[in-house]
């Protein structure tokens, strides 16, 4: 009795391990729940997976452990808080600036994608690069734009435009899609975790399986964890095509 | 039943002897048979934390000095950045300089990485509680101040301030040459696990001397309450990621990390670069 009361407190706690912020686009249903029950095959395991939720020793870095290794892409996600008046002129500014940094081939940086929100919060961009040659990339793309009065002018009348923004340093997930460029329409939905402080790997090893299920129609873009910002934090980029109903297919 | 298999399990638990999130399970291995089913269910239920005998101020602060330090941050509204430098640098190293005013400026930074358009700066005061009413009573006298905040606020969206101590086992932030990069972590630690930290970092913090990238640690005691913050120096980010990296491959890291880590409940990592006018460069 006090033990079937117990188990309903611990069931919460779990259920809320991975907070899930929707930002962006279609409101998804469901929530993380699903991958918290193990089988009841073992009735053993099946209990103690409830109650402790034991997490192994890591033995070395997040970036060692998870990102791709073939490259050492690094990616730069920012998230502008326009003012709501200023957002058309916010926009006519960045395509016209942005898109020439990522053509000139002197700055080791692209493009990879940039969005005003829908649903979620709203009049915020939100825009990702990609540095292919990692963190000396920043570095050299940093000390160029120093130098190039165009973009200096364009920092300028962007910031009488901008209620607050902030950015984060992010790498790719190793058994993600790596984010291509796509025709459209589409509709892209960015989901956002905060993880527990520890969990990260036991994320990376469920999703590592779980991204298999997500392949139809090309859906999954990117997935990534922050390095830099705000920490234990995870994206996972959708696209769909306008024309498709979205899925409701929980997180 | 279903305790019974809890028990066999529990015994494979014994060789970690240890979840991320419940250490009070370490303390199982030590009872009786009987007594272990116990208290190995209520360990599930309850996070045992030894009891504390006395003020974290008391237990983990530097005992030679008594400086108390405060941390502010100020979001600035981005079209407003450069002239808020410009009258910071200005006012704020008078103050430092003045031998009136008992305070000396640590550090003033500009977020890179992180939130942006945010201003930090950090203030130590020597004489602790005394030396802060002190400033603060001289500092309303002061004419070119006043105006200086009145000024500065048409260029502020928001700020907050916390009032630190520093960890006994940390470095003392003194004023280094730069240019270095900043990198502040903070840490919003489950409440009742600042012990348990800081006797971990104790000896986490002789893993991470090798570069001399450690500038200072310190726990708040007012505003946010059961933060920590880690200031680290690196010359780039590259420099950053490998020694972050080479702590792995020490013997012992990443134990302290195993356990550091469930205690935190959010964490946040800035990276800064120094105004001109900094001491830590």
């Amino acid at each position: 009795m006090t033990l079937g009361s117990c188990l309903n407190s611990k069931l919460l706690l779990i259920l809320k391990g991975a907070v899930v912020e929707r930002t962006l686009m279609v409101c998804c249903l469901g929530s993380s729940c699903g991958e918290i029950f193990y089988s009841k095959d073992s009735e053993g395991s099946w209990f103690r997976s409830l109650f402790v939720h034991k997490v192994d020793p890591r033995k070395d870095a997040h970036s060692t452990l998870l990102s791709k290794k073939e490259t050492s892409n690094l990616y730069k996600i920012q998230f502008h808080n326009v003012k709501p008046e200023c957002l058309d002129a916010y926009n006519s500014l960045t395509e016209a600036v942005l898109p020439k940094l990522h053509l000139d081939e002197d700055y080791p940086c692209s493009l990879v994608g940039n969005w005003n929100t829908w649903y979620g919060e709203q009049d915020q961009a939100v825009h990702l690069w990609r540095f292919s040659g990692g963190y000396p990339a920043l570095m050299d793309c940093m000390n160029k734009l120093k130098n190039n009065k165009e973009y200096l002018e364009f920092r300028k009348e962007r910031s009488k435009m901008l209620l607050s923004r902030r950015n984060q340093l992010l790498l790719e997930f190793s058994f993600w899609n790596e984010p291509q460029p796509r025709a459209g329409p589409n509709i892209y939905e960015l989901r956002t975790y905060k993880l527990k402080p520890g969990t990260m790997i036991e994320w990376g090893n469920n999703w590592a399986r779980a991204i298999k299920y997500r392949q139809e129609n090309q859906e999954a873009v990117g997935g990534f964890f922050s390095q830099i910002g705000e920490l234990y934090v995870v994206h996972h980029l959708w696209g769909r095509l306008e024309a498709l109903k979205p899925l409701s297919v929980p997180s | 039943m279903a305790a019974r298999v809890l028990l066999a399990r529990g015994g494979l638990l014994r060789p970690a002897a240890h979840s991320g999130f419940l250490p009070g399970l370490r303390k199982v291995t030590s009872s009786s048979h009987r007594a272990r089913e116990d208290s190995w269910l209520k360990s599930l239920f309850v996070r045992k934390v030894d009891p504390r005998k006395d003020a974290h101020s008391n237990l983990l602060a530097k005992k030679e000095t008594s400086s108390l330090y405060k941390l502010q941050f100020h979001n600035v509204k981005p079209e407003c950045l450069d002239a808020y430098n410009k009258i910071c640098q200005e006012v704020l190293p008078k103050i430092h300089e003045g031998k009136q005013y008992p305070c000396t400026l640590v550090g003033t930074w500009n977020t890179w990485y992180g939130e942006q358009d945010q201003a930090v700066h950090l203030w130590r005061y020597e004489g602790g509680y005394p030396a802060l009413t002190e400033v603060m009573n001289k500092l309303k006298e002061n004419q070119e101040f006043v105006n200086f905040r009145k000024a500065r606020s048409d260029m502020l969206l928001s700020r907050k301030n916390q009032l630190l101590l520093e960890f006994s086992f940390w470095n003392e932030p003194v004023p280094r040459p730069g240019p270095n990069i900043y990198e502040l972590r903070s840490y919003q630690l489950r409440p009742g696990t600042m012990i348990e930290w800081g006797n971990y970092w104790a000896r986490a913090i002789r893993f991470r001397q090798d570069s001399n990238e450690a500038v200072g640690g310190f726990f708040s005691q007012i505003g946010q309450l059961y933060m920590v913050h880690h200031l680290w120096a690196y010359k780039d980010l590259q420099t950053r990621e490998d020694i972050r990296n080479a702590a792995w491959h020490k013997h012992g890291w990443e134990e302290l990390v195993y356990y550091t880590v469930p205690l935190i409940q959010e964490m946040e990592s800035r990276i800064m670069i120094p105004l001109k006018t900094s001491p830590l460069q």
